[in-house]
C-alpha cells in the first residue's frame, strides 16, 4: 500500500520525524519497504486566472492572453492553445521557470537539466511567460490544450505547492491479516494510535436531495445474504464525463492506479481514502433498474472490463440486472455496463462482500483487481455508507453529477457483535511483560475497539467493525504489543526440568552415514527433488513403485518427484566436468519419492557417483581409478560401519537396474531383501553424458540399514591365546562361477578348527583351462585350548579340501 | 729377524696408507696376517732365536699385528661409511613432492549449518523430530489456521499431489505432528525440506530446507519473553555475541501475537548498507506464541496450554552468514564452491 504523506497529513497531524514514523511502522508489523521521495518537476510556474484572452495581431492562431498571477503580478502572455480563454484558471511559466519536461515535451524530465525560460517576441509581441500543457509539466501526456485548473486555485500560489508535487510516499507492505490498512485512513489511524494522536476523521455532508426529473429507484435484491450482507446502491445523473482534476490523477498515480475518467476515478479514490471498493454501472445499460446480488449458476461466460472473456462456475457471486450479468461481484465490473465517455447517468455500487468467495473466484480467473485484493481481506463491515457518500460528493465536484433517486440499502445479513473477555492476568502471562490496565484499554481504544472494565483485572472488548482479525484474546494481545512494540517484552529464558532427550537412532546413523562417505573421500552434494520423466524413467530407483507425478509442476522438467538420487548426482558430474573437473566423487543423502498402493510416498536414500582418479598416487606411483572394486570398497565399509556386513550379499543386478553396465553392477541384499544397488553406469548412459571414463555409482535404502544396524550387537572377546595355522588352497571353477559361492560352499562345510577363510586371489591365463578360473582361499585353524599340530591341521584341511572339491566339481590347481 | 720384522710393518703401513682401497687392505690382511702370512712364518721361526731374544721378538710380533689389526679395522671402518654415505646420496628424494593422495570427502554446506543449528538448540534441551515431506492439507494449512482460500496461503504458492496431498510448504507441520502424538512440557526442533512453486534463482528455490522449533507447557510457563530470550540466544550463538537482535511484530496464521525476528546487518553491523536497503537489519526468521486454533486443532486446551514456535530457512540463513548472495550455489554442486567449505567439514567433525 502506498502512502503519500501529503493525502496523511488529511488525517493525522504528525510531527515525528520521517524515520521515526517508518521505524515504527514497521516494528508494528506494518513494514515500509520503501520510501520514495518526488519532486517537482517544474519551478517558477504560478496558479494564474486568464483574464481576457484576444486574437494575437498578427497570428490568427496564436492568441495574447492577459494573466493574473496575485501577488506575482500581471502577465501579458502569447498562447496557442484551443482552450485558452479568459475565466479560466491556468498554469504560468515566468520567465526564469525551468520545466523539466521541456517547453515542447522534449525534455530529459530532470528539473536540474531544464534551461530557464527567457522572454520572447512571438511574431512582433512580447510574451512574458507562456501558459503550460500538462505535458509540459511533465504531469501526463496531455498537449491538446493548457492545464486547466479548479476555479478555487488561488492565483499567484506555486503551482508545485497547490499540487503538493513534494511529497513522499511510503510503500507499506500490508499482511493478509490487515485489510483494514488498505486505505489512507486506515493507515493514518493505525499511526495516530502509534503516536498517541488524534484521528480526524472525514466530515461528509449528508447526500444532497434529489432536485428535479422522475426519480430513479434502484431495485436490490439480495439473493446471497451468506455471501453478500450488505449492498447499497445510488443513481445519479448529470454526469459529464471527462478527465479528472489533476489533483486527483496525481494522487491515484501516487498509490499507482492509473486515472480513467472523472466517475471511475472517484470510486477509486474512495477506495483508496477509505478502504471501500465502489463501482458505477452505466444506469442506461441496466435492465428495468434492478441489481440482483447472486450466484452465476446458469450463466456460463461474461465479459469483464478489460475485454476478456471470463468463464463462470456457478458458485461465482455476480451482480446482475433482471436479464444478464453486469459485474463479477468485487472482482471485475463488466464491459456491458463500463461507464465511458457518453455516460450520464450511473449506479453507484458499494457493498460487502464475504472474503472467501471473493478470494475463490479471483484466483481462479488469474483476476487481483485492487477492489478483489480489498474484498479477500475482508473491508470494514460497516463502511458501506459512509463511502458512497463521499464518491457522490466527488461525482458532484467533478462530473457535475447529483443524486437521482433515493440510496437504496440492503442489509441481508446484519453483523454480529463480537465480544472479547480479556484477562489482564492471561494477557501477562502470554506476553511475560504486565501491562497496565489503563495502558491496555488505551492502546485497544486508538485501535477503534469499544473497552468497557469488567470485574478485577477483566476488561470486555467490542473490536471495531472494520477488525475481522480480532476474535479472541490472543489477538487482543498482540495487539496490546505491538503498539508499544516488542522491545517492551523482556527476553528471558525458561526454567525447564533437567531432562536428558531421548536418543534418536535415525539422526545418529545419517550422521554415521555422512561420516563414513567423506572418510571414503565422497564429497556431499544437494540436488532438487524434482526431475522430468525421463530421469525416472531411466533411473526408477529401488522398490519406489509408480513415479509421484506433481499436479502443478513449475515445468515439464520439473515435473516429477525423483525415484532415485542418481539423476541429481550424474548431473551434477557432468556440471562439474563442465567446469574443468576431471574427477568427481560425490554422494547424498536424502528423500526419494514413489508411490505404494497408489498412495504418494517417501523414503530414505543415500547414493554416490564416483568418475575419474580416485586415490592419486605419490609422483611416479599409479593412481586408481574409480571402478566397480573401488565403489564396491566403499559399499563395503559402509556396511561395516552400518554393523551389517554379515548380512549383506551381492549378486548380479541384471534387469533390476538397467541403467548400469549389465556385467558389471550388482544388487545388495539384507538377509536376502534388496536394499540397493551398486555398479558402473551403462555404456549407453555414459555416452548419453559423454563421460570418456567408467562412472561408478552406489544407491542404498538407508533406513533398511538402519533397521539392521540397530540390532543388538554381539559381545566382546578376548583375543586368541593360540597361534592360527595357515593353508592355502586353490580350486579351479567355471569363470562365471561367483567367487562368494566358493566361500559360501566352504562355510558351509565348517570343518571344526577352522577359523577362518579369505579370499585372496583370483586367477586365469597360462596353466589354466579355457573358461575357469582359479580362485585362491586362505583356510586359518586354530585351537582355542592348545596350539594345534601340523599333523591334525593337515588332517583337517585335507578333509576340507576334499569337501570342497567334490561340492563345487571344482579342480585342485595343481 | 727383527729388521725382518720392522720391514714387514713398514711395508705393511706404507700399503695401508689413508686411501687403501679395499682390496689392497685385503692383500695385506692375507699376506701379513693370514694363515700362512708373513707374521705366522716368523712365529715359526722362533724357535731358532736363542731363548734370552724370544721374549722381546714375541712381543713384537704382538705389537706390529695388532696396530696392523687396528689400521685395518680403522681403514675398513672408513670404507663402510664412505660407502653408507654414498648410498644416503643416491637414495636421496624430493621431499618437495606431493604425497599420495588419500581420498577425504567433506560435507555441504548447508548440512553444516544445520547440524550447527541443531546441536546449538539441542545444547538448550529441545529435541529433533523429523517429519514426512508428503502432507496432507490438514497438517500443512488447516490445523496451523490457515482456512481454506485465506489469502495466507498465497504467501506460499503449494506444489499438489495426487490424493488430495502435498508437498509441505514448511516444517510447521512438524508442529502438528507431534503435538497430535504427545502431551506437554515439548521443546522439539524439526528440520527438513520445503517445497514451494519458485523457480531456481538467486533468492529461490523450488525445494529448499527449514528448521521449525516450537516449546510447548502450561499456559504461563512459556510466554513471549520466552520466545525472545530462547531465539536472541540461539542467534547469538551462531552468528556471534555481538550481533544485534530485535523482534517485529508480523503476520502469520498459526501464530498470535507474530513477531519477525531481524539481526544486525552482518555486512555493516547495523550502519546501513545497500545489502539491507539502509535499515541496518537483516531479516532471519519467523515466530510467535502458538495460535489457540493450533492448539485446538492438535486437541490442546488453550487456557491450559500455551508455547512459542519459530521458524527459519537454513539456506537463507546459511547465505547470511557465508556472506554469500546466491541461493543456487547450493544446489549446483560445483566443487568450486563446495571445496571451500573442506575445513568447515573438519571442523564440525
Amino acid at each position: 500500500m502506498k502512502l503519500p504523506l501529503s493525502w496523511l497529513g488529511e488525517f493525522v497531524t504528525l510531527e515525528a520525524p520521517l524515520d521515526e514514523l517508518c521505524r515504527r511502522l514497521t516494528m508494528a508489523g506494518l513494514e515500509v519497504e520503501n520510501v520514495a521521495r518526488i519532486a517537482p518537476r517544474f519551478d517558477g510556474v504560478y496558479v494564474a486566472k486568464v483574464i481576457h484572452a484576444e486574437r494575437h495581431p498578427n497570428a490568427d492562431r496564436l492568441s495574447l492572453c492577459e494573466v493574473d498571477a496575485g501577488e506575482a503580478g500581471r502577465f501579458k502572455v502569447v498562447c496557442g492553445a484551443p482552450n485558452a480563454r479568459g475565466g479560466i484558471t491556468a498554469a504560468l511559466a515566468r520567465v526564469g521557470a525551468r520545466l523539466g519536461a521541456g517547453a515542447h515535451g522534449e525534455g530529459s524530465g530532470k528539473l536540474a537539466e531544464a534551461v530557464p525560460l527567457q522572454a520572447a517576441v512571438i511574431r512582433g509581441v512580447q510574451s512574458e511567460g507562456m501558459l503550460c500543457s500538462e505535458l509540459e509539466l511533465g504531469l501526463s501526456k496531455e498537449h491538446t490544450g493548457i492545464l486547466e485548473l479548479p476555479g478555487d486555485a488561488p492565483a499567484g500560489m506555486l503551482l508545485a505547492d497547490y499540487l503538493q508535487m513534494s511529497d513522499t510516499v511510503l510503500d507499506i507492505a500490508i499482511t493478509p491479516n490487515r485489510g483494514d490498512c488498505l486505505s489512507i485512513l486506515g493507515l493514518a489511524r493505525e499511526i495516530a494510535a502509534l503516536f498517541g494522536l488524534p484521528l480526524k476523521r472525514p466530515r461528509l455532508k449528508p447526500l444532497e436531495a434529489v432536485a428535479g426529473g422522475d426519480p430513479v429507484t434502484i431495485a436490490v435484491a439480495i439473493r446471497a445474504p451468506e455471501l453478500c450482507p450488505r449492498y447499497a446502491a445510488l443513481p445519479m445523473d448529470r454526469i459529464k464525463i471527462a478527465p479528472s482534476p489533476i489533483a486527483i490523477r496525481r494522487r491515484l498515480e501516487l498509490c499507482g492506479m492509473r486515472a480513467v475518467n472523472n466517475v471511475v476515478d472517484a470510486t477509486n479514490y474512495v477506495m483508496l481514502e477509505l478502504g471501500q471498493p465502489l463501482h458505477a454501472f452505466d444506469l442506461e445499460q441496466i435492465s428495468r433498474h434492478e441489481l440482483v446480488v447472486r450466484r452465476a449458476d446458469h450463466d456460463r461466460e461474461f465479459t469483464t472490463l478489460d475485454n476478456s472473456r471470463r468463464a463462470l462456475e456457478a458458485g461465482d457471486l455476480i451482480i446482475a440486472d433482471a436479464t444478464q450479468p453486469l459485474a463479477i461481484a468485487g472482482v471485475m465490473g463488466g464491459l456491458n455496463s463500463e461507464v465511458g465517455a457518453a455516460t450520464t447517468a450511473i449506479v453507484l455500487e458499494s457493498a460487502y462482500f464475504e472474503p472467501m468467495t471473493i478470494a475463490r473466484t479471483a484466483r481462479r480467473m488469474g483476476l487481483r483487481s485492487e477492489a478483489s485484493y480489498r474484498f479477500e481481506r475482508g473491508i470494514d463491515r460497516a463502511g458501506q455508507g459512509r463511502a458512497l457518500a463521499r464518491a457522490a460528493e466527488l461525482i458532484g465536484r467533478t462530473a457535475g453529477g447529483r443524486p437521482s433517486g433515493p440510496l437504496i440499502d440492503v442489509a441481508a445479513r446484519p453483523a454480529t457483535p463480537r465480544t472479547i473477555n480479556l484477562d489482564l492476568g492471561a494477557l501477562a502471562a502470554l506476553l511475560g511483560v504486565v501491562v497496565p490496565a489503563a495502558e491496555v484499554e488505551r492502546r485497544l481504544i486508538a485501535l477503534g475497539a469499544t473497552v468497557t472494565p469488567a470485574g478485577a483485572e477483566q476488561l470486555t472488548v467490542v473490536p471495531p467493525p472494520f477488525r475481522p482479525d480480532l476474535n479472541e484474546p490472543a489477538d487482543l494481545a498482540e495487539e496490546v504489543a505491538r503498539i508499544a512494540g516488542l522491545a517492551e517484552i523482556p527476553a528471558t529464558i525458561p526454567a525447564r526440568p533437567a531432562i536428558v532427550n531421548p536418543p534418536n537412532p535415525a539422526r545418529a546413523f545419517a550422521r554415521r552415514t555422512r561420516d563414513v562417505m567423506i572418510g571414503c573421500g565422497l564429497v556431499e552434494a544437494k540436488t532438487i527433488g524434482f526431475v522430468a520423466p525421463a530421469d525416472n524413467q531411466r533411473c526408477p530407483g529401488c522398490g519406489t513403485g509408480a513415479p509421484l507425478i506433481v499436479t502443478n509442476p513449475l515445468s515439464a522438467e520439473l515435473s516429477e518427484m525423483r525415484q532415485s538420487l542418481i539423476p541429481g548426482l550424474l548431473a551434477a558430474l557432468r556440471f562439474n566436468l563442465n567446469r574443468e573437473a576431471n574427477a568427481v566423487h560425490a554422494f547424498e543423502l536424502g528423500k526419494v519419492f514413489g508411490t505404494v498402493d497408489g498412495r504418494p510416498a517417501e523414503f530414505e536414500r543415500i547414493a554416490a557417483v564416483s568418475y575419474g582418479d580416485y586415490a592419486l598416487g605419490a609422483i611416479g606411483q599409479p593412481s586408481i581409478k574409480a571402478g566397480f572394486g573401488t565403489i564396491k570398497g566403499i559399499v563395503e565399509a559402509y556396511l561395516r560401519a552400518a554393523g551389517v556386513p554379515g548380512n549383506a550379499e551381492f549378486a548380479p543386478a541384471g534387469a533390476l537396474a538397467p541403467y548400469l553396465h549389465p556385467g558389471r553392477s550388482a544388487i545388495v541384499k539384507l538377509d536376502g531383501i534388496i536394499a540397493g544397488v551398486l555398479g558402473e553406469l551403462h555404456p549407453e548412459q555414459a555416452l548419453r553424458l559423454e563421460l570418456s571414463d567408467p562412472c561408478v555409482l552406489f544407491e542404498l535404502d538407508s533406513q533398511k540399514l538402519l533397521a539392521y544396524g540397530s540390532l543388538p550387537r554381539h559381545g566382546i572377546v578376548a583375543p586368541p591365546k593360540f597361534p592360527a595355522i595357515r593353508r592355502d588352497l586353490a580350486l579351479v571353477v567355471d569363470r562365471e562361477f561367483p567367487a562368494d559361492k566358493v566361500l559360501k560352499a566352504i562355510a558351509e562345510i565348517a570343518p571344526p578348527l577352522l577359523e577362518s577363510v579369505d579370499l585372496f586371489d583370483v586367477y586365469e591365463g597360462e596353466s589354466i583351462a579355457p573358461g575357469k578360473k582359479s580362485v585362491a582361499l586362505a583356510c586359518r585353524y586354530r585351537g582355542t585350548d592348545r596350539t594345534l599340530t601340523d599333523e591334525e591341521v593337515n588332517r583337517a584341511h585335507a578333509a576340507l579340501v576334499e569337501e570342497a572339491r567334490q561340492r563345487l566339481g571344482a579342480e585342485l590347481r595343481q | 729377524m727383527r729388521e725382518q720384522l720392522e720391514e714387514i710393518r713398514r711395508r705393511a703401513l706404507a700399503e695401508l696408507g689413508d686411501g687403501a682401497v679395499e682390496a689392497a687392505i685385503e692383500n695385506v690382511r692375507v699376506r701379513v696376517l693370514g694363515r700362512t702370512g708373513e707374521l705366522t712364518e716368523i712365529m715359526r721361526a722362533m724357535r731358532t732365536v736363542p731363548n734370552a731374544e724370544r721374549p722381546a721378538l714375541g712381543r713384537l710380533v704382538n705389537e706390529i699385528k695388532s696396530e696392523l689389526e687396528g689400521r685395518i679395522a680403522t681403514l675398513s671402518d672408513a670404507l663402510k661409511r664412505a660407502a653408507m654415505e654414498h648410498a644416503l646420496g643416491a637414495a636421496q628424494i624430493d621431499v618437495t613432492l606431493p604425497g599420495m593422495h588419500i581420498p577425504r570427502g567433506w560435507l555441504h554446506p548447508v548440512t553444516l549449518s544445520r547440524e550447527r543449528m541443531l546441536e546449538i538448540f539441542a545444547a538448550m534441551g529441545f529435541e529433533v523430530v523429523e517429519t514426512q515431506d508428503v502432507e496432507d492439507d490438514f497438517h500443512n494449512f488447516g490445523a496451523l489456521n490457515f482456512p481454506a482460500d485465506h489469502p495466507a496461503r498465497e504467501m506460499q504458492d503449494t506444489f499438489f499431489l495426487p490424493g488430495g496431498l502435498l508437498l509441505r510448504t514448511h516444517t510447521s507441520n512438524g508442529q502438528i505432528r507431534v503435538m497430535e502424538q504427545r502431551r506437554p512440557p515439548l521443546a522439539i526442533v524439526c528440520p527438513g525440506n520445503c517445497y514451494r512453486r519458485d523457480e531456481l534463482s538467486v533468492r529461490a528455490s523450488p525445494m529448499f530446507s527449514q528448521i521449525e522449533g516450537f516449546m510447548v507447557d502450561r499456559a504461563g510457563a512459556i510466554t513471549m519473553g520466552h520466545l525472545k530470550g530462547v531465539i536472541s540466544e540461539f542467534l547469538r550463538a551462531f552468528f556471534g555475541q555481538g550481533i544485534g537482535v530485535r523482534f517485529r511484530a508480523s503476520f502469520f496464521p498459526f501464530t498470535e501475537p507474530s513477531a519477525e525476528v531481524d539481526i544486525s546487518c552482518l555486512l555493516c553491523a547495523g550502519a546501513g548498507c545497500r545489502v539491507c536497503k539502509q535499515s541496518g537489519w537483516t531479516e532471519i526468521l519467523g515466530s510467535g506464541m502458538i495460535h489457540p486454533n493450533v492448539l485446538r486443532a492438535v486437541g490442546y486446551d488453550p487456557a491450559e496450554y500455551q508455547g512459542f514456535a519459530f521458524g527459519m530457512g537454513v539456506e537463507r540463513t546459511s547465505l547470511l552468514k557465508l556472506g554469500v548472495d546466491d541461493l543456487r550455489l547450493f544446489f549446483e554442486n560445483d566443487l568450486r564452491f563446495l571445496g571451500q567449505f573442506r575445513s568447515a567439514s573438519e571442523a564440525a567433525s
